[in-house]
């Protein structure tokens, strides 16, 4: 395994230059520096790490079969990471459409709660949360919070309506706010 | 209530934006040898592509080497039209012809005038009409020798029996004119009566032919005599015969 090292710009050219030309130690300090982040944002996409590392590993083989395209105007991070994003659609689509699983009827069991209640939570509870949501509803909330896509957006990426992509968006954070609510109330409990 | 919903995406963004996880070695190792696995495809792509053109190169090669074969092989065009105008039997004919005279015909030329002015009549035999006949029917095979030594010997199968149909060259006897003479028998072969130059002999021959109960037209087989010497044969029994 590659081990980890900061990368200046001018090494960044470098390594680009080596991943051009095939160089294998250029891929692995490529990898090495960025895989890191990268599965991160694929394990709020995956349902768990053995997922995650598989579309981590199918974003990073793009990445150097297609690193021709980068023209270099944005930054390399955000060339992999839509890379990586787009990998985890596509798996996404070769699975099941999207039809959500849970039917929220009722929501007015639901009252509101002071934002510092839920800061408490960690940071591998919040990505738990993410992944306990159906895969459609945490497609959307992954696309509109942490990409910053619009509803057209996500509706023409998942072939869906933009209506459908709204109404799924408010099901996932109702489903989130009960979870935190719930996970809130055994601590207090304990 | 929509005011909290909004609180959570700031809560699980600045909760999860910036985390981090280093992956497993497992995957850098897949990774390496599925990149391993795309080279050698682009090596076997490369091979094949080398391996095309040297085929096409063999191609070239070999289609050369047979055009060159090809063209030292065939006849330059002035020899092909030569053979086929004799073929045809046209011009050669008449050099033949020419030739003849020149040659075969110089024994006879210490005969009578008359003989020589006469045209050709069916019941005679006429030595020159022979010739031509039979360098006609001889095909081009004879056409590069000298025109002397191809009608000395004829050791080539001629289409003997239509000629001796029509005739008669052999006897010159009414009766005999249709010999079962085919094609696979020489000119040596249906003049070999003549071979001794004695027309005695011939006569006798003849006479034997006529009486014996075997298949007429079966000559004995004897050597090859020359022309030259079978047609002086020919022509000797007419002046006693008349």
């Amino acid at each position: 395994m590659p081990e980890r090292n900061g990368l200046l710009p001018e090494t960044e050219q470098q390594l680009i230059k080596g991943c051009l030309a095939g160089k294998r130690i250029s891929q692995s300090r490529l990898y090495a520096c960025y895989a890191p982040k990268m599965l991160g944002v694929c394990l709020r996409y995956a349902k768990n790490r053995e997922e995650a590392e598989e579309i981590l590993q199918e974003g990073f083989l793009r990445v150097f079969n297609y690193i021709h395209q980068f023209k270099g105007t944005g930054s390399l991070e955000g060339w992999i990471r839509k890379i990586m994003v787009n990998c985890a659609l596509l798996r996404y689509r070769n699975k099941t459409g999207l039809t959500p699983v849970v039917r929220i009827d009722d929501s007015s069991e639901y009252t509101a709660q002071d934002p510092d209640t839920y800061s408490s939570i960690g940071t591998k509870e919040l990505l738990q949360l993410v992944q306990e949501l159906p895969a459609g509803y945490s497609m959307i909330f992954n696309l509109y919070v942490f990409e910053g896509m619009k509803h057209r957006e996500i509706a023409e990426a998942l072939g869906i309506s933009e209506g459908t992509s709204k109404s799924n968006l408010f099901d996932a954070r109702l489903l989130l706010q009960k979870a935190l609510t719930t996970r809130k109330k055994i601590a207090n409990y304990k | 209530m929509d005011e909290n919903l909004h609180n959570i995406d700031d809560i699980f963004k600045s909760g999860l934006d910036s985390h981090e996880e280093i992956p497993s070695s497992h995957v850098w190792e897949n990774l390496e040898a599925s990149l391993d696995k795309k080279d050698v495809v682009a090596y076997k792509k490369k091979f094949i592509v080398v391996r095309r053109i040297a085929a096409v190169l063999v191609l070239l090669l070999l289609s050369f080497l047979a055009y060159e074969l090809t063209t030292r092989n065939q006849v330059p065009p002035e020899e092909v039209e030569q053979n086929k105008s004799t073929e045809q039997g046209t011009i050669p004919l008449k050099k033949e012809k020419s030739k003849i005279k020149s040659s075969t015909r110089s024994p006879f030329q210490s005969g009578s005038s008359k003989e020589k002015s006469l045209p050709p009549q069916p019941g005679k035999r006429n030595a020159d009409s022979l010739f031509i006949q039979l360098s006609n029917q001889t095909g081009h095979r004879h056409n590069q020798q000298s025109a002397p030594e191809k009608n000395r010997h004829f050791h080539g199968s001629i289409d003997m029996a239509t000629t001796l149909k029509k005739r008669s060259v052999v006897h010159g006897v009414p009766g005999i004119n249709s010999l079962p003479v085919t094609a696979s028998h020489s000119y040596q072969q249906v003049t070999g009566l003549a071979r001794e130059n004695k027309w005695q002999q011939v006569q006798h021959l003849i006479k034997n032919d006529s009486n014996s109960q075997s298949e007429p037209g079966l000559l004995p087989d004897k050597k090859p005599v020359p022309v030259s010497e079978a047609t002086m044969v020919f022509n000797a029994p007419k002046k006693n015969c008349h």
